[in-house]
């Protein structure tokens, strides 16, 4: 029997044992009763517990497949997902990723190495149980001058060569900035320059003067002038 | 809930269900594939896909007295369910669980011929020039596999011989491509890939 059909047989089979009864309070007055519960618990469990702001950045759960250990926090400290892992009793620790300034300092994502790592993403790791590897969690650094980041950050970000554009920008605006710069200009899936008017989507840093960028050549961008 | 009476057979079977179990059985059939498909556009995750899809419909099933016809159709409902769980899932990266549990339902392995079946229903080479733009921002083994996978449209077998390696470890190394390129994509491409709401 197929995954889908045995799901089918699991659903109707919750469905006979759950069957809803008609509310007497309407779920209006459920609902407000309930945050009114649950705000109150919340302030006594932040006045009796004072935790982190970063705990919980780290998620670890069994599953079928191994055990899925997810980076529930993007925006944490490095460090702090480090903390996290150890936690959980997992092997962690952090290294440097060079990336542009706006990158710096950041998380900028984690990898997994020892045996049977079953699937690796960015922010998600499956593992087998009682694994014995580690965690490199990797925090943005300041390439070397004239180096190219391992990790591309954001071209339009603070910082970034190309800092007073946005995303919308013309295509011939952006590259009038980055030759003012002296920062080279590729463009992402395409062979040649795009048009002068269209629109820039996305800008990466690839170093401090290369850009990789991405132009909607059906879309007419926005003019931007820099003023700095 | 409302007394304004079913419009459409999917609020109907719904209206149904609460008393006739059985209807909510033809009321899955009738929008698996659909939510399916949404769903796997959406997370580029053939097994993220058939495991949200699975919690949505326990969520169906466990608030299904709740729902009412004069706010909306049984499938926009359904949809905006799902909606709730594809963020969650994108906010902790990991499928809740909760209403399988509240429901007293098993948590399914998804299994090959799951994730096989589901990969079916999207034309993922149609939206291979969205990816392409990305792909070479992937680290090399990841790249190939998705390539010969995506691009040329080689079932994992052939990408493992190709690759030298098991046919699971080709499947991994393309659904861990998918994901990175998840999060490389701007919100323009997801939207193009999305290919809207409820089809």
């Amino acid at each position: 029997m197929s995954y889908f059909d045995r799901l089918e047989q699991e659903l109707t089979a919750a469905a006979v044992r759950h069957r809803p009864r008609r509310q007497l309070v309407s779920h209006r007055v459920l609902a407000a009763a309930a945050v009114v519960v649950v705000a109150l618990v919340a302030v006594a469990w932040q006045v009796s517990r004072p935790r982190s702001a970063y705990a919980d950045t780290v998620t670890v759960q069994s599953t079928s497949a191994g055990v899925r250990v997810t980076v529930a926090l993007r925006t944490a400290p490095p460090r702090a997902v480090v903390k996290d892992l150890r936690a959980h009793g997992l092997r962690a620790d952090v290294f440097d990723a060079p990336t542009g300034p706006s990158e710096v300092g950041k998380l900028i994502g984690m990898s997994a190495t020892g045996p049977g790592i079953v699937a690796s993403g960015r922010f998600q790791v499956l593992i087998p149980s009682h694994w014995t590897g580690s965690f490199r969690v990797l925090e943005g650094a300041a390439a070397a001058p004239g180096a190219p980041y391992t990790e591309p950050s954001n071209a339009f970000a603070a910082g970034e060569p190309l800092a007073c554009l946005r995303s919308g920008v013309r295509v011939h605006d952006l590259i009038a900035v980055a030759r003012s710069r002296g920062v080279t200009v590729s463009w992402i899936g395409l062979t040649q320059t795009p048009p002068d008017d269209a629109a820039v989507t996305e800008a990466f840093a690839t170093s401090a003067s290369s850009v990789s960028a991405k132009a909607d050549t059906s879309r007419v961008g926005s003019s931007i002038v820099c003023r700095s | 809930m409302s007394d304004v009476p079913a419009a459409d057979h999917d609020s109907a079977l719904l209206l149904r269900s609460v008393e006739d179990p059985a209807a909510f059985a033809t009321f899955y059939r009738r929008n698996r594939d659909s939510l399916l498909t949404w769903l796997y556009r959406q997370t580029l995750d053939a097994e993220v896909a058939a495991d949200l899809a699975a919690e949505v419909f326990a969520v169906v099933v466990e608030r299904r007295d709740r729902f009412d016809p004069g706010r909306g159709p049984a499938r926009a409902w359904l949809w905006g369910l799902a909606n709730v769980e594809l963020n969650r899932w994108r906010r902790r990266g990991a499928i809740a669980e909760r209403a399988r549990r509240r429901i007293g339902m098993p948590v399914l392995a998804v299994d090959d011929e799951a994730i096989s079946y589901v990969e079916t229903l999207v034309d993922i080479g149609q939206v291979a020039e969205r990816l392409r733009g990305h792909v070479h921002r992937l680290p090399d083994g990841e790249r190939a596999a998705l390539e010969l996978r995506v691009f040329h449209d080689l079932p994992y077998a052939e990408v493992a011989s190709r690759l030298g390696c098991a046919p699971g470890a080709a499947r991994v190394r393309v659904s861990r491509a998918l994901a990175r390129l998840r999060d490389l994509m701007g919100p323009e491409d997801r939207l193009v890939l999305s290919g809207g709401v409820g089809e």
